[in-house]
């Protein structure tokens, strides 16, 4: 069990292992998923979309492969970006402490500080009112977590509570240039709002947007017209998305949806559901759930259905 | 005798003066300043964004006439910054006693009520020019509206929450030798070390082979067997000096072990990566311990418990030390065994239920 020299990319994996994806259904932070095994372009000035790749027997896999796993999640929570998690979970009950109004500042885990500022309907209960505003700015906030992986945030993430029942709260979340990544050396820059509903129980969630954007180390990702939801059926859970995904580690855009729901039940992978993804000049690659909770179906270009399974499609 | 004018002119002259020297620095404004005897006495803000912090000056704390002042940082010096863990509200403030005081004082800050969770302590931090560091200062009391703490320190300070899973450990082990008072830290704390060589140094690590499942698994069901011991006679003393709760041991061992467990699968899988095999990092494990008592002793558990278990700490039974140690060392163990199990592999399907009874201590 020496593990004492071991590898950066030794370490994520590890890091997805233990930390994201127990048992099985991996759902990374989201930046990560969609850029890790991108090349690409990118650079400064604003991002815009590219054309739509084509789907053909020899791409399907990897860009199915590409959309699950960016847009995958096996609980409610992983919905939410990490930061939008903490702000709601920890700052928002922390700004309720405060008195006289006074700002907070929180030290980073490893390095850096987050100034928490904001206005509360209900001091006694901070976050629960429409109208309640957080404001996060980080500086250069390096936090490490239970994990090896260090987590780098710099810049403003600002969430405004628009509507809270007893059953649901829905937030207008605001990326100002807000830069996350996993080290200085890797950090991508997110601008963009996006609208979340989460159930207060924690067992849905679901996140929208018009469009986000990110940039960083060369590559560049448009999320566009995006929905994400999870929500707990009457077994398992129900999983769906769509969008249009402009690079990431898509050479091109694809446009995605979920006809029908994923099923997941719980720690294992769906057994039912199905995604299409269409590319340039209407190809496609559609992934279909397999009872088993094992195998998948892809069909490509209305093809012969081509047999794999999550593990394969996962890798 | 001055004119009208003149008196003016001089009281001018003082607050520039103050503002200059033994009061309010460049950067800062005074807020309050008050003279106090050896009669003792009260300094107040009573407005503002520190309205409702206070020094109160016990009868005979000082010996003569002393001026303290409590000022607003506008323009931070460059003082070192939070540590991890401390969460404080802005802005920081500047205390002062001239002359500088022997005895110690209460100082009180505003807050607007309780942390919700268990880990998190109200708590003030105070600035160590000499170490350039932020010290934690844990509460004499606390309130939904206030907490406060005794100090003889006189400098900049900070006040909000505590964040126990993430602090530094030396920190804590400052602040709670301070809280404990010294005589009943060290005591802890030696037993603690006995402890955890007898389990963790000599038992555990030293001889384990951590891909034999079967040895892991019989350790946890040794050590579990220690601490359903120590929790068997902490059952006892509880009972016997603290009288009667609204609830029951149960619930506390079970705050205890859900806090032990949290902070040791957070630390502990870090270690498995880098440093497996020195697990033996006793101020490491400290930290862990100080921060269980701390959330044994605080108001946040005591709250939630609706129960006041203050007077295991005031007036400790024979043998009751001895037994925190125990039951914190084997609590940290099962965990470390726990996480070695499944991170080797170990055969967690078969045996599921023989796992989770091995290595869940008894309350």
């Amino acid at each position: 069990m020496d593990r004492g020299a071991a590898a950066e990319e030794e370490d994520l994996v590890y890091y997805a292992s233990i930390m994201r994806c127990a048992p099985v259904g991996c759902a990374p932070v989201l930046l990560l998923a969609l850029f890790s095994c991108g090349g690409g372009e990118g650079g400064g000035g604003s991002p815009s979309p590219r054309p739509p790749v084509a789907v053909t027997s020899s791409n399907a896999q990897a860009i199915a492969s590409s959309v699950w796993l960016g847009h995958t999640v096996s609980t409610a929570d992983q919905v939410l970006p990490d930061q939008v998690r903490d702000v709601l979970d920890v700052y928002f009950p922390l700004l309720g402490l405060r008195p006289n109004t006074l700002p907070l500042e929180i030290a980073c885990w490893t390095s850096g500080m987050v100034t928490v500022d904001g206005s509360l309907a209900d001091e006694e209960h901070p976050g629960m009112s429409a109208g309640d505003r957080v404001t996060a700015l980080y500086h250069r906030c390096l936090q490490t977590h239970e994990s090896p992986i260090r987590d780098m945030a710099d810049g403003t993430l600002a969430i405004e509570v628009t509507s809270s029942t007893s059953a649901a709260r829905t937030l207008s979340i605001r990326f100002d240039s807000l830069k996350v990544g996993i080290s200085e050396a890797l950090m991508f820059t997110q601008v963009g709002e996006a609208t979340i509903t989460r159930s207060n129980d924690g067992s849905a969630a679901s996140l929208s947007t018009d469009l986000l954007t990110a940039t960083g180390g060369g590559q560049i990702l448009i999320l566009e017209d995006y929905l994400q939801s999870f929500a707990p059926g009457d077994t398992g859970n129900l999983l769906s998305f769509r969008g249009t995904q402009s690079g990431g580690d898509i050479d091109g855009s694809v446009t995605f949806d979920t006809p029908t729901p994923f099923h997941r039940p719980a720690g294992a992978y769906p057994d039912a559901g199905e995604l299409v993804i269409t590319g340039a000049a209407g190809s496609s690659v559609v992934v279909q759930a397999q009872p088993d909770g094992v195998r998948v179906l892809l069909v490509v270009n209305g093809g012969a259905p081509i047999e794999t399974t999550w593990d394969a499609l996962e890798e | 005798m001055p004119t009208p004018s003149g008196r003016l002119w001089i009281a001018a002259l003082c607050v520039s003066l103050w503002a200059c020297g033994g009061g309010a620095r460049s950067g800062e404004v005074e807020l309050v300043r008050r003279t106090i005897g050896p009669e003792g006495g009260t300094v107040s803000v009573t407005s503002g964004g520190l309205n409702g912090l206070r020094i109160d000056v016990p009868t005979q704390a000082v010996a003569t006439p002393t001026t303290f002042t409590v000022s607003e940082v506008t323009v931070p010096p460059a003082l070192s910054p939070l540590p991890p863990g401390f969460a404080a509200f802005k802005p920081t403030i500047r205390i002062t006693a001239s002359p500088a005081i022997s005895g110690r004082v209460q100082v009180t800050f505003p807050v607007n009520r309780f942390p919700a969770g268990a880990d998190e302590v109200l708590s003030a931090f105070s600035y160590d020019d000499a170490s350039a560091a932020w010290s934690l200062v844990l509460p004499r009391a606390a309130s939904a509206q206030e907490v406060t703490v005794e100090t003889g320190h006189f400098s900049y300070w900070r006040w909000g929450v505590a964040l126990l899973h993430e602090a530094p450990g030396d920190s804590l082990a400052q602040a709670m030798a301070e809280w404990f008072g010294q005589t009943f830290y060290a005591a802890l704390q030696a037993e603690l070390q006995q402890k955890y060589d007898q389990i963790v140094t000599n038992q555990l690590v030293e001889p384990i082979n951590w891909t034999n499942c079967e040895k892991i698994l019989a350790l946890g069901n040794v050590i579990g067997a220690i601490a359903d011991g120590a929790a068997a006679d902490l059952h006892g003393m509880l009972a016997q000096t603290c009288g009667s709760c609204d609830v029951s041991l149960d619930t506390f061992m079970s705050s205890l072990t859900k806090y032990v467990q949290l902070e040791m699968r957070q630390l502990v899988v870090s270690s498995f990566v880098t440093a497996m095999n020195t697990l033996t990092h006793v101020n490491f494990f400290m930290k862990l311990v100080l921060q269980l008592s701390t959330a044994i002793a605080f108001e946040g558990l005591k709250r939630d418990l609706h129960c006041d278990y203050a007077c295991l700490f005031d007036d400790p039974p024979p043998g009751m030390i001895a037994d925190l140690a125990t039951y914190y060392v084997a609590a940290v163990a099962l965990v470390i065994l726990d996480i070695g199990y499944r991170y080797d592999g170990c055969d967690v399907s078969t045996s599921g239920a023989q796992v989770s009874a091995a290595f869940t201590p008894a309350r």
